[in-house]
């Protein structure tokens, strides 16, 4: 193999390396990212990030304002 | 908030309901933004099958009962119950009218009714309230019986404010008690707190007297002063 033709070898062992080295990184990104989802939605689906899933439930602070027989009496109060 | 009514609202011999069987009670609960209303037998003494079918047509909220049917009919007369969210929570209302012998109405008991379908809506909903015009009496014995509901909304009979089943820990909320000329002059407010699984954890009620030391809100009042001239 001539010198030339080393090189040219040499360069693209390179740029598989760091095409590998690209998609590993992304395949962590990808893994650590759903281990994020993971542990902020267990037992869930892992979907609810994406707003597709079933909420999150919050605590309700619910005001219930109410009436009955009221017979159907209409009137102001201040006049 | 949820707005709610526990029954006998619709009509009695007050003006401008009698003079329109009950159309200016639907136009006031519509415009006010009521998100419930449950029948009550005085509803159904006054108002015939046909009417009730038109007014039920008028109102653009539930009007609920699980325990009512036209006479002869196998089917509800109305939605038994309506699901509505707040904050996330499915909130199921459950509609339940006294038992009466009323012509051209057949009303299961209530008690009954409420063991049938409280099961149900606990499939559907984390939080469940009974919107009941089977009277105070009955609505204890639902709240001691029944497990799974949270809250009675209570109407009829002489009102209690506040009542707990110590068996199930139901609450029972109940404001009004009509007295001549003081029909739909009591409001009740209940503050609720609810967990992230819906359970009821924190509460204050207040009773309201709408007295003239209420000063008018002023849309409401021209609605008002308009209905009365719509159905003098």
């Amino acid at each position: 193999m001539t010198n030339a033709s080393e090189q040219e070898g040499k360069r693209l062992n390179g740029a598989k390396r760091d095409l590998l080295l690209g998609l590993g990184g992304l395949v962590l990104f990808v893994l650590f990212g759903l281990g994020i989802i993971a542990s902020s939605d267990p037992g869930g689906t892992g979907l609810a990030v994406f707003g597709s899933g079933p909420k999150a439930k919050q605590s309700l602070d619910l005001t219930i304002v109410h009436t009955n027989d009221t017979w159907g009496y209409l009137s102001s109060c201040g006049g | 908030m949820l707005l709610l009514d526990a029954g006998d609202s619709l009509i009695n011999d007050h003006y401008p309901a009698k003079s329109s069987d009950g159309e200016s009670s639907i136009a006031a609960y519509n415009f006010l933004g009521y998100d419930a209303l449950a029948i009550g037998s005085l509803d159904l003494t006054l108002l015939d099958v046909p009417t009730m079918t038109q007014r039920l047509s008028e109102a653009e909220f539930p009007v609920l009962s699980a325990n009512v049917r036209a006479a002869g009919v196998e089917e509800l007369f109305t939605e038994p119950y309506a699901i509505v969210e707040r904050g996330g929570h499915q909130i199921a209302i459950l509609g339940l009218t006294d038992a009466a012998e009323l012509g051209g109405w057949t009303i299961d008991d209530p008690v009954a009714t409420a063991q049938q379908w409280v099961p149900v809506l606990q499939e559907q909903a984390g939080i469940v309230i009974v919107l009941s015009h089977a009277g105070v009496d009955t609505d204890k014995v639902i709240a001691a019986d029944v497990p799974g509901i949270d809250i009675i909304i209570s109407g009829r009979g002489a009102a209690t404010d506040i009542h707990t089943a110590s068996e199930t820990g139901t609450m029972l909320f109940h404001a009004d008690s009509p007295a001549q000329g003081q029909a739909g002059r009591t409001v009740g407010a209940a503050h609720l707190n609810f967990d992230r699984a819906g359970r009821l954890i924190g509460h204050q009620w207040r009773k309201y007297f709408l007295s003239e030391d209420i000063e008018d809100h002023q849309e409401t009042r021209n609605w008002v002063i308009e209905a009365d001239h719509t159905w003098r």
